[in-house]
């Protein structure tokens, strides 16, 4: 049967078929109209995985072109034909050596490339200029904690024999051990809080089950696991206000501990999203990361650390 | 007297018995086949009506088909289902199964007996899985993560781990089996490089059968175990969560092969017949077949690059990853180097091998984005990832195993399937498949993780047209299951050898009696010899061939065994 008898026999049922789509889309313009666009990266130790994804996009584009191109012509032009025969044709040892070795040299290529690409991802710089903020990640089913050490610098120890996710206190769901000196000064949030253009180091635990910490805007993605610490590094050379823009309406706020509301920021957070599968609110597992000015980020700091020493019940999101 | 050929008055292996005990308890590896196809069809159906409510719900950023219980137990039915009763057991289960010993000349496999122990274990692994379905089903994923799973899981997952513990045995069976069969059961004269390049594909198959699949059933047994309260992965217990990861997928990245090793056989098979021509590089496409069962052991860690293992370990396993892509594409540049200067005939079968060798590529090109350790840091666990490994798993093992199905339908059944429908279903399949699964690489590209039910309504678009393109695919894939039953009363009946292809298979009877051959072939050509088959110019529609025409193989009946 030729392809233009078939496509007109079976013209109703592909009208059939595409009917309801087209239906559908004329129901949700809005849907189809709003832009879908790529997450703008923000993180310089990223930039060359989006070269490198561009490089691989068009190299194996043009690959695979040529493949599916060659296919068509050779389906037609050898396509049968009363009378042509079929020539026979053992192989060529030169052809398959050209086409195993120029693929092989390709794929070295891509191979030492993305060990480039790989290490700066991995590898904070070795000589910031300046000091790198230090910060903890603390995974549990369904949400994210982030750990300041304090002005001490020091982080306190996590005992999960002491955690009690019923309780409304954030360190006592952390599981924060109060013998310990260095957990005095800390604080524990529920969003990640980073000044604009410095070096992030965050160790990452889970108190639970596999999480996995990804940020779509720094092209990051790093597991929590129990048991053992992970590490990421991050620098956002754009404040989240820049990127996804403000919402004065859900401001930033921390509270003093005279229980004073202080806006930090009204600016809109990136999402950190859970991509290892944790549990049914696995999808609910949704953080928020505050790229902000270095004021700000000092002002946030301060309050929380004074609220703090001033002691009292911290859920998480201000006193 | 009757002027009908004397073969069709002999029984054939359908009709030679029709009790069900001679079904239940043969153990003609034809017939084992046939066991095979009507349960992994079962079984397909099942994974597919999961993967059509998924669709469903994934068509808004809302839950409202089914809630976020519902939904994490359906992608693990899903996965489950279609990778272990299916997929696995597909190509190897029906095609392998029924065409190897004929296709070397041999009567049967040489254990019938582990051969239909081979069904039954697959059959006792899936009643259990479809209890623990029916027990509530288990929320883990296929993927199976602990602790997730062997702590935290409130839902049946010892149940649905003992299921594939049980269906692991069925394979290692089967891959036993296909390698002592083509290592002892040879027909006269059947070298090892006259071997159709089926076998060679299913031996290097069997090899990761039999070496991996112990240790996927070791990692699921360990769950189960755990699930009793036994520390092994649990870290409060002293265990190390991503030692199971490790065990997990050094058994199901190998099995990926498992999955796509025979359908590239196949596909060998369909390239070869359909353009009437000797497979280009033979050797080179044997041995590239061997090359991906050894370095498909070597590249299990690229699933784990942000699991928390050594950042020097993920290194290595990138720069593997990226060497297996050299037989595969190999692979792909030998099929399209044997159509050049062919003959080529568009039947359903060759349009299937077209849709493989397209959506593979795809799938496989893909594939780099993944072994670039950086690239895929941004895209593990997202859609595309999903759509990767669904253009290899879809796009190609289905692909070819239906490819395979329509091509050895006549041998099978001694019936013909209708060729318009076939060649419908076959476009509505493709077009319906590439819908479905492109858009994925893109809205996971924009960072849609997988396993959401819910999502940013930005996502929406793509996945209105990712559920419209399901809707196609789905009746698609009801059309073939119609027709082909149908053709098997109403069907036209088959010739001994419809294609005028040049494998053994198609120099016995349609379908085959019992043991294969009235007498045992003695082969004195190479596989794929078409310069010597027929070229008669009545080739569209459908040739007649002449019995004894084709000198592949040449039974002198004196010195045939008593």
């Amino acid at each position: 049967m030729s392809l233009k008898r078939l496509l007109s026999r079976t013209l109703p049922l592909w009208a059939m078929l595409t009917a309801p789509t087209l239906a559908w889309a004329q129901t949700a313009p809005e849907t189809f109209g709003r832009p879908t666009t790529v997450p703008v990266n923000v993180f310089d130790g990223s930039a060359s995985t989006d070269t490198m994804f561009n490089f691989v996009t068009w190299l194996t584009l043009s690959v695979l072109v040529a493949v599916l191109i060659t296919l068509v012509i050779f389906a037609v032009k050898y396509r049968y034909q009363p009378g042509r025969r079929s020539i026979f044709i053992h192989g060529n040892n030169a052809l398959e050596s050209v086409w195993t070795l120029i693929p092989t040299i390709i794929l070295a290529v891509i191979a030492v490339l993305s060990q480039d690409s790989w290490s700066q991802m991995k590898n904070p710089p070795v000589n910031p200029p300046d000091e790198p903020i230090r910060v903890r990640i603390i995974a549990m089913q369904f949400k994210w904690f982030f750990q300041y050490p304090g002005p001490d610098g020091e982080f306190g120890r996590l005992d999960v024999t002491r955690m009690n996710i019923k309780s409304s206190d954030v360190k006592e769901q952390a599981g924060l051990d109060p013998t310990d000196p260095a957990s005095a000064d800390d604080i524990i949030v529920g969003q990640l809080v980073v000044p604009k253009d410095r070096t992030v180091i965050a160790d990452m635990i889970s108190i639970d089950v596999i999480h996995s910490f990804f940020l779509p805007n720094f092209r990051i993605k790093q597991d929590a696991v129990p048991g053992m610490t992970t590490r990421v590094w991050l620098r956002s050379n754009k404040t989240s206000a820049e990127v996804v823009g403000t919402n004065p309406n859900q401001p930033l706020a921390t509270y003093t501990a005279d229980g004073e509301e202080v806006v930090i920021t009204d600016a809109k957070p990136f999402d950190i999203v859970c991509a290892e599968l944790c549990g049914n609110g696995h999808y609910t597992m949704r953080g928020l990361l505050y790229v902000v000015s270095e004021q700000q980020y000092n002002q946030f700091l301060e309050i929380e650390y004074a609220a703090a020493a001033a002691g009292g019940e911290d859920d998480g999101y201000g006193y | 007297m009757s002027l009908a050929p004397l073969s069709l008055h002999k029984p054939n292996y359908l009709s030679v018995s029709n009790t069900l005990r001679s079904w239940l308890l043969t153990t003609d590896h034809k017939r084992i086949a046939i066991l095979f196809l009507i349960s992994i069809t079962f079984f397909f159906f099942i994974g597919g009506f999961a993967a059509v409510l998924m669709r469903l719900e994934l068509m808004t950023p809302h839950a409202d088909v089914v809630d976020k219980e519902a939904y994490n137990r359906l992608f693990t039915i899903h996965g489950v289902v279609l990778i272990f009763f299916f997929l696995v057991p597909s190509i190897p289960g029906v095609l392998g199964n029924f065409l190897i010993p004929i296709m070397i000349g041999a009567r049967d496999m040489a254990f019938p007996r582990l051969n239909l122990a081979s069904w039954y274990l697959y059959l006792i692994g899936g009643i259990i899985v479809l209890t623990s379905i029916l027990i509530g089903g288990a929320d883990t994923g296929w993927t199976f993560y602990t602790p997730y799973s062997s702590v935290y899981s409130n839902s049946a997952v010892f149940t649905m781990a003992v299921g594939v513990f049980v269906a692991g045995f069925s394979s290692i069976l089967t891959g036993l089996n296909f390698i002592v069969t083509t290592h002892t059961m040879r027909a006269p004269g059947m070298t090892w490089f006259r071997l159709p390049l089926f076998i060679w594909s299913h031996y290097a198959t069997a090899l990761i059968m039999i070496l991996g699949t112990p240790v996927l059933a070791i990692a699921v047994l360990m769950v189960a175990v755990e699930r009793m309260g036994v520390g092994i992965f649990d870290p409060a217990l002293g265990g190390d969560p991503i030692l199971f990861q490790h065990l997990f997928w050094f058994y199901s990245h190998p099995a990926v092969y498992i999955m796509v090793l025979p359908a590239f056989g196949v596909i060998s098979e369909l390239v070869t017949c359909f353009s009437r021509k000797r497979i280009f590089g033979y050797t080179f496409v044997a041995a590239a077949s061997l090359a991906i069962a050894v370095l498909g052991f070597l590249v299990w860690g690229h699933h784990m690059f942000v699991s928390g293992q050594s950042a020097y370990a993920s290194m290595v396993f990138s720069i593997i990853s990226f060497t297996i892509a050299v037989p595969s594409g190999i692979k792909v540049l030998n099929w399209t180097a044997t159509i050049y200067k062919g003959r080529v005939w568009l039947t359903t079968p060759m349009l299937y091998a077209f849709g493989f060798i397209g959506l593979f590529t795809i799938g496989g090109v893909t594939g780099l984005f993944l072994a670039a350790m950086a690239i895929d840091v941004h895209v593990h666990d997202t859609y595309f990832v999903i759509a990767h490994f669904h253009y290899i798993m879809v796009g190609g093992t289905v692909m070819a195993y239906l490819g395979g199905i329509h091509f050895w339908w006549p041998k099978m059944t001694g019936r013909m399937y209708p060729e318009g429908w076939a060649v419908f279903s076959a476009i509505l399949i493709f077009v319906g498949f590439n819908l479905t699964f492109f858009p994925q690489f893109l809205v996971g590209y924009l960072g849609m993780p997988r396993r959401y039910h819910i999502y940013p309504e930005e996502y929406q678009a793509l996945n209105i047209l990712s559920t419209a393109g399901a809707s196609i695919l789905g009746i698609g894939y009801l059309f073939p299951f119609t027709y082909l039953l149908w053709s098997l009363r109403r069907g036209p009946r088959a010739e001994s050898n419809p294609w005028d292809a040049a494998g053994l298979e198609w120099q016995t009877t349609s379908p085959p009696p019992t043991f294969n051959f009235e007498k045992t072939p003695i082969v004195t050509q190479e596989a794929y010899a078409y310069e010597l088959v027929s070229q008669e110019d009545d080739l569209p529609g459908r040739p007649n061939p002449t019995e004894g025409e084709i000198p592949v193989l040449d039974a002198p009946p004196q010195e045939d065994q008593p």
